[in-house]
């Protein structure tokens, strides 16, 4: 589902997917059960939010970068 | 005079067959740009329709969403498939939760350029040149095709059926062997013929197996 509005805002969806990292990288897998999704929806607002360079992928599983965490900072 | 058969040679129409890998693609959908590989780990229902706001197609959707609780416990999603864009299945989505009360919650690819349909044999011309038949492939965890179905433009699909040959193809996978005719979860399944003469003298006599004869068993799961 879309992760990110035309003005670079995150949707809801994203900004529960970046919280969901928060405490620990993950894999898409256990990501989906944490948010209750199916895994091939998560893996495409993975693959969104990667291009966005809000998160990064290492050996499968993903964690936030400093423009990812500077999108949860209020 | 030569009368060996007139042999036209001709690229063959891209058609994946069971057995085959299926054919990746990236395509939008109305979930965002999905790749065939996001749904690696699960069982995927393909299904192409001919056009959104179209009475058929409109009963095939809602019997989809109907099975879709069954195909998840089966690990199995879906994904529909038409040459319309995604703002066109938007609309229809919208109409159809308003009109008859049912919530679709499966991705449409939006193939207005007919990538996957034409990577997947799913036009076909005989029929219409400008809409996708009703094809159904059934892909697996694995992502290769395990059953392939088609029906014409007039006629809606069976998804009980559907059901069905997903739950066969589990059993067959999990438990090695074939389903009969008519199978249906709970029936007795076929065992795979023996394929030496010893093998057929020890199946027959083979306790909990149901011999009509050497090459006919069946058994319980």
């Amino acid at each position: 589902m879309a992760c990110i509005e035309p003005d670079g805002s995150l949707t809801v969806t994203g900004r529960l997917l970046l919280e969901g990292l928060v405490q620990e990288p993950l894999p898409p897998e256990d990501i989906a059960k944490k948010v209750n999704e199916p895994v091939f929806k998560v893996r495409g607002s993975l693959r969104e939010l990667s291009q966005a360079g809000l998160i990064e992928d290492a050996d499968g599983k993903y964690h936030l970068t400093d423009e990812g965490k500077g999108h949860l900072t209020p | 005079m030569d009368e060996s058969p007139d042999v036209t040679t001709q690229e063959p129409l891209s058609l994946p067959r069971v057995g085959d890998p299926a054919p990746q693609f990236t395509i939008q959908t109305t979930f965002g740009t999905l790749k065939l590989e996001d749904f690696k780990g699960s069982w995927l229902v393909l299904f192409s329709h001919p056009a959104d706001f179209t009475p058929v197609c409109t009963t095939e959707f809602i019997g989809f969403a109907e099975i879709q609780d069954e195909l998840r416990e089966l690990n199995t999603e879906l994904m529909g498939l038409s040459v319309d864009s995604v703002y066109s299945h938007i609309a229809w989505v919208r109409n159809i939760k308003e009109k008859m009360g049912v919530e679709i919650n499966f991705p449409i690819i939006a193939d207005l350029n007919k990538e996957v349909a034409t990577l997947y044999g799913m036009v076909n011309p005989g029929e219409s040149t400008t809409e996708t038949s009703r094809a159904v492939f059934i892909i697996d965890d694995e992502q290769v095709v395990r059953a392939i179905i088609y029906y014409p433009l007039t006629t809606g699909r069976n998804m009980q059926e559907i059901l069905r040959v997903v739950r066969a193809l589990q059993t067959t996978d999990e438990n090695g062997v074939a389903t009969p005719a008519n199978w249906e979860p709970g029936q007795k399944v076929i065992m795979p013929p023996p394929t030496s003469a010893e093998g057929a003298d020890e199946r027959v006599g083979q306790e909990g197996v149901e011999c009509t004869d050497w090459y006919f068993c069946k058994k319980d799961l």
